[in-house]
């Protein structure tokens, strides 16, 4: 009896021109990429290796990094650089203490330091809380250019109050020998050692004692700026300063400009805020938190239970095509003022924490992974996609003029498409999920097909069926996008394909051609 | 960050690109959250920033046709508040009944109307007849006006318009006060009378003070029943009961009696004048004054000085009389003799030559010794 002759070769061509992002799942189609590194979906459809980085200035302890407008700021060795520059030689703070900032303006606000910098101008800063003790009498004075009762400090004489406070600041009094004394209120005027309030803030006292008259501003674990006042958040409670003026935030007049505070009742900390579409947005764990109102008198917290910033993660959160992203307990979701839905579940892995920036398009994370790895993550909203850069530990992201800088343990990076690159070549390679023949009705890879273009050769590394990786050609450098280059590969159930180089390259397109299995044989 | 739906910057996503259908219903789906989250917080906070004016206007002051009653009670507390509102009246009253300090059964009330042409706010106390106390404060556009009220009929009240202000106090018994403010001065009034005062004067029938400190009192006319006490007085005239100075520099003094230690005076004119020394320049009488003698702590009349007349047989006679008690006997000089008068006996001294008249018989010229020697022997 003769063979049976096919009634056609069976013959099939996977052609490969639109690379998806990476996708570590058990299982994921051909086609997806299973592992990455120093890739970028920026050149997408095709596939190409990340562009280099530019080294802007160099770290000894870093402390923090933020932007305002073309400017960037760094906090190293607890000075404020700009723009590269030594700006402030020596922040009031702790010098181990970790920086976060706002931006009212050119008027950029650090905290814990509590101070204000204008990064127009030559570097002096401002404390935004201020306080003096002296020995003061409480007396009968004048407001407005009439007597008034009860509504005067008086120091003694040479004491300049205007130097440390300005009418409308709320300042709180201790140390006064009535109790009624001891209390917060608004200085209403101010001239040289008389310090003026509304008539009968105070109970008359002639006997001289030294009180302190401070304007205090409160120790926050996480600030922003919306609607131009500072807002922030530590423990339960969210507050904001009076309306332009982060120096106050006890100012309860029952103006429009007032200071305003609130807490929430809920359990657990804040572990985040971010101004987002137009509202100051506070997370914990667990909630979200809207701030809608035009004013203290309709200010209103609106929450929702729903994944928060997982605690520690509050360096995530980051804006990239209108949309938020960061790191909750189920892993990285985006949030777009509804209810946040996970994007990293190609990434199959789980995360404790990382910073994140944005250049506008892309989310950039630097994650920290469960186990205590780090690797640089992209995130294309716009295509869905995953790529992996490197292990890049980054402290801190901000974007300045177009460009995302990345501050590490030991330097400042502009990452993504910088300009004046000054790295060195550095490896690159895409690992594809496995090709399963058997998903494909039995059929087995007889050719494959590359077409590329890289400035150094090109490895082409092949898994049969769980083996090891095997070199199946070193394709040569060059232009060659406008030819398929062939990848010598064997029959097999199933095989991984390894591609890297170590300069630049891209990869356009990717074919397979395969034959059906017959499945009659014996 | 906008405090009302109108303002919310939510727009409706963009679903125009690319995107599949699933990312089109997440961009929904959080469309929707957002305005079930916009919309709840409008509903909380349904202020007038969530309309124009134009409606705010229009809702305020028509869309409610019905009149509005309402009405909160509390009997445990004692309380109760109503709300009434019609076309033409707005009013809210708050009352609370209980017990005071004193024990008594106490009644509080209060009350605002308004109408379109005037607000009006009350407030009673009923606590027995004595102690009911009420007050009210009306607002027109012409005026202003607040009284109280006692139940025993004491009340007062001030009623402020554009061109006066009257304030009136009564105690109930039909005594009262008023004051009047307008631009001419200031009127106040009692059952008593008017008193008017402006900037310049006051105009009044009586004041009386228990002093008036003035550095410069000008009165047209004024009668003193008391004693006035000056360092100079300087008047037009004067009248007074009794005057006490150490110097009058006048034209004419008119008083029913002068007391002085010296008097220095131009022209003197009195019926009586009773002094130790009257040193006087001139001193004119109208008819005689009398000249007493004290004796015994008694005055006795010795004699009078005055104006004298007599006729020289052709036409009337005038000059002085110098007489004693009795009106018969007395001396006159006028300016045309000299003449002594005892009842019927007489002499006369004129420029033609010295006569004598005794009783009934004719005047004969004395002075001659024929004339003389005839006259004796006449008279043996």
């Amino acid at each position: 009896m003769l063979p049976d002759i096919p009634h056609k070769s069976g013959a099939s061509r996977f052609t490969l021109d639109a690379f998806g992002g990476l996708d570590r799942r058990d299982g994921a189609a051909f086609g997806a990429i299973g592992a990455m590194h120093n890739l970028t979906g920026a050149r997408a459809p095709l596939l190409a290796s990340r562009p280099k980085r530019r080294t802007a200035a160099a770290q000894t302890n870093p402390r923090g990094l933020c932007a305002v407008g073309s400017r960037l700021l760094t906090v190293d060795a607890n000075a404020l650089y700009r723009d590269g520059e030594v700006f402030v030689p020596a922040l009031p703070g702790a010098a181990n203490a970790e920086r976060s900032f706002a931006a009212l303006g050119t008027r950029l606000l650090i905290w814990p330091d509590r101070i204000a910098v204008d990064v127009e101008g030559g570097g002096a800063y401002q404390t935004l809380a201020a306080s003096l003790s002296r020995s003061c009498t409480f007396a009968d004075g004048t407001y407005a250019g009439e007597a008034a009762e009860g509504n005067t400090i008086l120091a003694p004489a040479g004491t300049d109050w205007a130097a440390l406070f300005r009418a409308g600041d709320a300042v709180t009094i201790s140390g006064a020998a009535a109790a009624e004394n001891n209390r917060t209120a608004i200085i209403r005027e101010i001239d040289g050692n008389a310090l003026r309030f509304y008539e009968n803030t105070f109970t008359v006292s002639a006997a001289a004692r030294t009180i302190t008259v401070a304007r205090t501003v409160p120790e926050l674990d996480f600030l922003c700026v919306c609607g131009g006042r500072v807002w922030g958040c530590k423990g339960d409670t969210i507050r904001c300063c009076k309306l332009g003026d982060p120096c106050n935030w006890n100012v309860f007049d029952g103006l429009s400009t007032d200071a305003w505070s609130a807490e929430t009742g809920t359990p657990g900390d804040f572990t985040g805020c971010v101004s987002f579409m137009g509202w100051p947005v506070f997370f914990k764990a667990d909630r979200i938190f809207k701030v809608y109102g035009s004013r203290p008198a309709n200010f209103e917290v609106i929450s929702s239970a729903t994944l928060g910033v997982l605690p520690g993660a509050a360096k995530t959160l980051a804006v990239a095509g209108e949309t938020l992203y960061y790191l909750s307990r189920a892993g990285f979701v985006r949030y777009n003022g509804g209810y946040p839905s996970r994007v990293d579940a190609a990434l199959d892995t789980r995360f404790a924490g990382g910073a994140a920036g944005s250049d506008g398009r892309r989310w950039f994370v630097s994650a920290l992974r469960s186990d205590g790895a780090r690797e640089l993550l992209v995130f294309d909203p716009e295509t869905g996609s995953w790529h992996r850069e490197d292990a890049l530990a980054v402290r801190g992201f901000a974007c300045a003029d177009g460009t995302l800088y990345a501050q590490t343990a030991e330097a400042v990076y502009a990452v993504g498409d910088a300009a004046d690159p000054d790295e060195a070549d550095f490896e690159s390679s895409v690992t594809f999920a496995p090709f399963d023949g058997a998903s494909f009705a039995s059929k087995y890879p007889v050719r494959l097909w590359l077409r590329y273009e890289s400035a150094s050769p090109l490895t082409a590394e092949i898994c049969y069926d769980g083996g090891d990786w095997e070199t199946a050609a070193v394709l040569p450098a060059g232009d060659l996008a406008g030819r398929n280059t062939p990848v010598p590969i064997r029959r097999c159930g199933r095989f991984g394909l390894r591609l890297s180089a170590a300069g630049a390259w891209r990869l356009y397109a990717l074919q397979i051609e395969t034959r059906a299995q017959r499945t009659n044989r014996k | 960050m906008p405090g009302a739906f109108a303002a919310l910057d939510t727009n409706l996503p963009d679903l125009s690109g690319p995107e599949g259908t699933e990312r089109k219903l997440r961009a929904l789906e959080d469309y929707l959250v957002q305005l079930l989250e916009q919309l709840r917080y409008t509903l909380h906070n349904l202020s007038q920033d969530n309309f124009n004016t134009a409606e705010v206007t229009g809702w305020l002051g028509g869309v409610i046709t019905e009149p509005i009653r309402a009405a909160m009670e509390s009997v445990e507390s004692g309380l109760s508040a109503r709300l009434d509102a019609d076309e033409g009246r707005l009013s809210t009253l708050y009352t609370k009944t209980g017990v005071n300090e004193l024990g008594q059964n106490e009644t509080l009330s209060s009350r605002i109307t308004q109408t379109a042409a005037d607000i009006t706010s009350e407030v009673t106390r009923a606590a027995g007849a004595e102690s009911a106390l009420s007050s009210r404060i009306t607002q027109t556009a012409a005026d202003v006006t607040s009284e109280v009220a006692r139940a025993s009929g004491a009340e007062s009240a001030i009623r402020q318009s554009a061109d006066a202000i009257r304030a009136q106090v009564t105690d109930g018994n039909g005594n009262f006060t008023v004051l009047n403010l307008r631009s001419d001065g200031l009127h106040v009034g009692s059952a008593a009378g008017t008193t008017t005062i402006r900037g310049d004067c006051i105009t009044a029938g009586t004041v009386t003070a228990a002093q008036i400190n003035a550095a410069d009192l000008h009165v047209r006319s004024a009668n003193i029943d008391g004693t006035i006490t000056a360092g100079a007085l300087t008047a037009a005239a004067m009248e007074a009961i009794e005057l006490d100075a150490a110097q009058i520099t006048s034209g004419t003094i008119v008083a029913d009696r002068l007391s002085a230690a010296c008097m220095n005076a131009l022209e003197l004119s009195a019926d009586q004048v009773n002094t130790g020394t009257l040193d006087a320049q001139n001193i004119a009488l109208k008819d005689s004054f009398d000249v007493y003698t004290r004796a015994g702590g008694t005055s006795l009349l010795v004699g009078t000085l005055g104006a004298g007349y007599g006729d020289d047989g052709v036409s009337p006679t005038y000059g002085v009389k110098l007489g004693s008690p009795y009106s018969q006997i007395y001396f006159i000089v006028t300016d045309a003799g000299v003449r002594m008068q005892c009842f019927g006996s007489s002499i006369y001294v004129t420029s033609g030559g010295c006569w004598a008249k005794y009783g009934n018989r004719t005047v004969d010229l004395i002075g001659l010794a024929d004339r003389v020697a005839a006259l004796e022997s006449a008279a043996d």
